[in-house]
């Protein structure tokens, strides 16, 4: 247990926050260099995360540049933080969605200082999310994220939106999503006392709690608390990210928020994170029931949203069902729970945030040019605005999936996981879930080809002005975006690597008994060499993501004694065959 | 053979916060008398001062661990500790902003100072005291300065209704008070806690109907002053129509004696705690529930959070219903909730007296609209205090509810846990409408609507200050505050 660490990971999730104060306080004359403060602050943080990014050792499932002090003792909460390969990218994600979210942000906009301080702090927020391992910690982090983006909508709103509307869509986003989590913390504080009772230390740490659950000691007296601690849980995160039927405060949120909101708000992709980080290492032993009922709601999520997403003539209402849709894909991946579908899951969730901001970033620019948002004051804007055309076309294609972006690489293997698990009947899965999540591609082909028609060809509307095309500042703005979905498509590989390893290993924090499952630890990150660099239960994975232990097999992979962490009959036999020149005989039986 | 009676031995360090606002009570009314200029800033001045004494006191008295004195009938121990602080701490909090205040209002009455030093010293004695004797006594002090200080705003009619009403119900209430000390009496011939507690552990036939029926009529009268449902009906007439600061004294202070005295009671219950729990259980759930629903429709803000106070009342019951149950548990939620709710209840009810100026007062939440763009600070405070009801961490009524779950939880009493966390949503519902009314963009014409604001001066702001960061300073220094007190 690290007891003070290295302070990097705090400052760089306090710095907005702290930048946001400042701004609060300064006086209202120099309100007007607010935005270029703020512009200036976030830019900071993302060099910050650029440089976790640089520091993070790979090949690891652990947590880094952990910190951990006690902060309330007497209940056992601390304040503790870490990174893992699939936080470690939600984490830069957001600081360099931070960034363009100062960027669209609207620097005449009435009282800027406020605007642009909430938009810091709900940056904090987000950052805290990803590298909290303390519950309620976490939960602190996940709930004060709703404060800044409600008074957003309250405050400012976007093009058009009226002040009763705006009241109740951040009366909605509020109670919503308050109602959601607040069943989970009855669910965490319920843990904690399990965790009391099972280690004799009352403890709110994730990397407490689950190495209970892994050993089995901490629902060993309590199997029957399991379901419903995980389906509070399961219920925050489906609210958050929205699954149907739980998306209805989601529209109405896209259509009176500040674009700049929506931008950095990853905000939607917390929950989807929660049920990596929480939901699939904490309730082994009831995952497997809840998966037919979760993949339903994924594959109905998948369609209805791709459909009423094609009659909106709205534009963010229409986003909005297609982030419904497009989450469907990260439910049905997570939960087939083969390590394909996993990796995809993760992989989708990271570029739905990417996908997104870039999308809304380019409708910014309409909005500011039209002041509406209604797709049919919109039309033939090809001629008049053709750079802009280009880039919109690009964020398009990522959207629907074209290979070569990056929502391609995290569909596809959503997808084939979805299929994997239900041709082998994992879990009970019908085929036919699979195959209506997989029409889903064709619906989001309708929906984003509906919207890029709208806007870009048929007649403009009648006596409208023409429409200027992107300054070179919006060009560059949009074009780095649009050059990342590119870049992650073409090539996700340190990403995709990163995320797996964590990935796999939270995996088999799901599927595997009692006392085979992995462990979390923090990796201290002064050691570079020796036995804490790679520590046992560290997870190396083969080619074809077959994995075993470190401490279940050599650090050169020549032989596998024990591979007994292999998840499936076939991923194991699979892992078994490539090794099979090295292999012994013996070690062969003893896969058996 | 000449006649004997043996007097108690009283040991005065131990009765120090009692003593302190006793004297400091009496002061501060000589000096009403002889005040030059009807100005009452020295009676303010000894009154902060005397608040500020007796709660130094309370923590010498708890560095000194616990005891008790003049033959048992006053007890110092964590439970009397943790209410002293409520107490003073409620009344410290309504006298900073209640001199702006009162004069806004056109009522600048210096007896208000005294009357809330003695209404603090009753309910000093409820928590200290296991003797329902000295219980009563208590009581009727904090009820009889409450009553007085509700009609203090003579012009109005609702300050005189609020009054009359409170009186006769409060008369009413400490019938069945009186009534249940009688049958305890009756039943047990002894008035200490520690000899009922004997008899209720060992129930005779006989005496049961008498005992049941006593400690049933003693946390009805109880009950009625935490306004429990059925009993909450006066709290939001009586708050609405009694000046603001003594609507705060009484959802802060006077509450606070109720919770830590119903606290102390029910573990006179022993064997029949099978039998209240269930009944307490009930009652819980329905005052948060009825409280939390009947504050949705609420237009009028000090009606508002008389419903709000309700529903918290029902809160608190949670933790006193799992000490009932489990002796060890309760105190130490109960204890923050209480202190960390004074002190953000206090916030914002100050804030609230913004809303008389010239001897009219707006109170709805409509006449909040300007308060964003006239004092930023204060709308700044008053969203984070309703954020703290609401139940947003990291702030005080957040923690307070994860102490209240995990005593519900740790007394196997899950609904009550899920009673709470529904009832926090629905709160949601009267809550967020206040930031709404502050902080969404308004046309110009609505700006005018809002109510004319008073003047922020430095007392005012120095109250905001000191509740916000008092709340959060509670908050953080929980775990050692707690030990100061002595709860575990």
């Amino acid at each position: 247990m690290i007891e003070s660490g290295s302070k990097i990971l705090s400052a760089i999730i306090w710095f907005p926050f702290i930048g946001a104060l400042i701004l609060m306080l300064l006086p209202k004359t120099v309100a007007k260099f607010a935005k270029p403060m703020a512009l200036g602050v976030s830019l900071v943080t993302l060099l910050g995360a650029f440089q976790l990014v640089q520091t993070f050792k790979a090949g690891t499932f652990h947590f880094q540049f952990g910190e951990r002090f006690d902060w309330m003792p007497a209940l056992g909460i601390s304040y503790s933080v870490g990174l893992d390969g699939m936080s470690l990218w939600m984490f830069a994600l957001t600081a360099l969605l931070g960034v363009f979210a100062v960027l669209v942000g609207d620097s005449k906009v009435e009282r800027p200082a406020s605007f642009f301080a909430l938009i810091l702090a709900l940056e904090t927020t987000m950052l805290g999310v990803f590298a909290a391992l303390d519950l309620v910690l976490f939960y602190t982090f996940f709930e004060l994220s709703l404060a800044p983006v409600a008074l957003l909508i309250l405050g400012w709103g976007s093009q058009g939106s009226e002040v009763e509307a705006r009241k109740k869509a951040s009366i909605r986003y509020f109670a919503a999503l308050f109602a959601g989590s607040i069943l989970m913390l009855v669910g965490i504080v319920l843990l904690s006392q399990l965790q009391l009772q099972a280690s004799g230390k009352l403890s709110f740490h994730l990397l407490d709690i689950q190495a209970s659950v892994a050993n089995g000691t901490l629902w060993a007296k309590a199997m029957g608390l399991q379901a419903p601690i995980f389906w509070a849980f399961a219920l925050a995160f489906l609210v958050k990210s929205p699954g149907v039927p739980f998306h209805s405060w989601l529209t109405s949120t896209y259509r009176h928020a500040p674009i700049a909101a929506l931008v950095g708000g990853v905000v939607i992709k917390l929950g989807t994170y929660g049920l990596f980080r929480f939901c699939l290492p904490l309730f082994p032993d009831v995952i497997g029931t809840a998966v037919p009922t979760l993949m339903l709601i994924g594959a109905v999520g998948i369609i209805y949203g791709g459909i009423v997403a094609a009659g909106q003539q709205g534009a963010n209402k229409l986003m909005a069902f297609a982030t419904v849709s497009h989450v469907g894909f990260v439910v049905v991946g997570l939960f087939s729970l083969t390590s394909n579908g996993v990796a995809g899951a993760a992989f989708q969730q990271f570029n739905l945030g990417l996908v997104g901001a870039a999308t809304f970033v380019l409708l910014s620019f309409l909005y500011q040019r039209k002041g509406t948002q209604d797709l049919s004051s919109f039309g033939a804007l090809k001629r008049q605005m053709p750079y802009f055309a280009t880039l919109f076309l690009l964020v398009m294609l990522a959207n629907v999936g074209l290979p070569g972006t990056s929502g391609f690489v995290g569909e596809f293997l959503a997808l084939m996981g979805a299929f994997q698990a239900s041709v082998e009947g994992i879990n009970g899965l019908q085929v036919g879930v699979a195959a209506i999540a997989g029409f889903g591609v064709v619906l989001s082909a309708v929906y984003m080809l509906y919207m890029f028609q709208k806007l870009f060809y048929g007649k403009a509307e009648e006596g409208s002005e023409p429409i200027k095309d992107l300054t070179a500042g919006e060009l560059v703005t949009g074009g780095i975006l649009v050059g990342l979905l590119i870049v992650f498509g073409i090539a996700p590989g340190r990403v995709q690597r990163d995320m797996d390893v964590s990935l796999q290993a939270t995996r088999l924090m799901a599927i595997n008994a009692v006392n085979e499952r992995p462990i979390w630890a923090e990796l201290d990150h002064e050691i570079t060499s020796g036995e804490n660099a790679l520590a046992p239960g560290s997870l190396v994975i083969l080619e074809d993501r077959a994995i075993a232990t470190v401490g279940a097999r050599q650090v050169d992979g020549s032989l596998i004694s024990a591979p007994k962490l292999h998840p499936t009959q076939k991923d194991l036999e699979r892992a078994v065959e490539q090794n099979e020149l090295q292999a012994t005989s013996e070690g062969a039986d003893s896969t058996q | 053979m000449p006649f004997k009676i043996d007097l108690p031995l009283i040991e005065f360090q131990w009765m120090m916060p009692l003593i302190i606002l006793a004297v400091s009570g009496m002061f501060a009314l000589l000096m009403d008398i002889g005040r030059p200029n009807e100005k009452n800033d020295a009676i303010v001045v000894v009154t902060v001062l005397g608040l500020i004494a007796a709660i130094g006191a309370v923590f010498n008295n708890a560095a000194n661990g616990s005891g008790s004195t003049a033959g048992e009938f006053v007890i110092f121990d964590a439970i009397a500790h943790v209410g002293s602080v409520g107490v003073c701490l409620g009344a410290l909090v309504v006298t900073l902003f209640s001199e702006p205040y009162l004069r806004n209002k056109r009522i600048p009455f210096g007896e208000f100072y005294p009357l809330l030093l003695w209404s603090a010293l009753g309910g000093v004695m409820m928590v200290s005291t296991e003797n329902l004797l000295v219980l009563f006594v208590g009581l009727e002090i904090l009820s009889i300065s409450l009553y007085v200080m509700a009609g203090m705003s003579r012009g109005e009619a609702t300050s005189e209704e609020s009054a009359m009403k409170y009186f006769l119900l409060g008369s009413f209430a400490t019938c069945f008070l009186l009534m249940g000390i009688a049958l305890l009496y009756g039943a047990t011939g002894k008035l200490e806690y520690k000899v009922i507690l004997g008899f209720a552990a060992a129930p005779e036939e006989e005496t049961k109907m008498l005992m049941v029926a006593g400690l049933a009529l003693v946390t009805v009268g109880l009950g009625f002053k935490a306004s429990l449902v059925p009993f909450h009906t006066w709290t939001p007439d009586v708050y609405q129509g009694a000046p603001t600061n003594v609507t705060a004294y009484m959802a802060t202070g006077a509450k606070a004696a109720a919770f830590l005295a119903m606290f102390r009671f029910v573990s006179c219950y022993q064997t029949y705690t099978d039998l209240f729990v269930p009944a307490l259980t009930v009652i819980a759930i329905l005052t948060m529930t009825l409280g939390n629903l009947m504050g949705l429709r609420e237009k009028n803000l000090k009606r508002l959070f008389a419903f709000s106070s309700i529903a918290n009342a029902g809160y608190v019951l949670i933790g006193i219903i799992a000490h009932a149950k489990v002796f060890e548990l309760g105190l130490q939620s109960v204890g923050f909730y209480v202190l960390s709710y004074t002190v953000i209840t206090g916030g914002i009810f100050g804030i609230l007296s913004l809303l008389a100026k010239g001897g009219k007062e707006g109170s709805t939440v409509e006449d909040l609209l300007g308060l964003a763009s006239q004092k930023p600070f204060a709308a700044f405070c008053l969203s984070v205090f309703i954020l703290s009801l609401i139940g947003l961490p990291p702030l005080p009524g957040f923690f307070g509810k994860i102490l209240l779950f995990n005593d519900a939880l740790a007394a196997k009493q899950t609904w009550l846990a899920i009673s709470l966390a529904i009832n926090s949503v629905i709160s949601v519902g009267y809550y967020f409408p206040i930031l709404s009314a502050m902080y969404a963009k308004q046309d110009a014409q609505d700006e005018v609507a809002g109510a004319k604001l008073a003047k922020v001066g430095p007392l005012l702001q120095g109250t905001f200050v000191a509740c916000l960061v008092g709340g959060l300073l509670i908050t953080f220094m929980m775990s050692p505050l707690m030990v100061a007190l002595g709860v575990r």
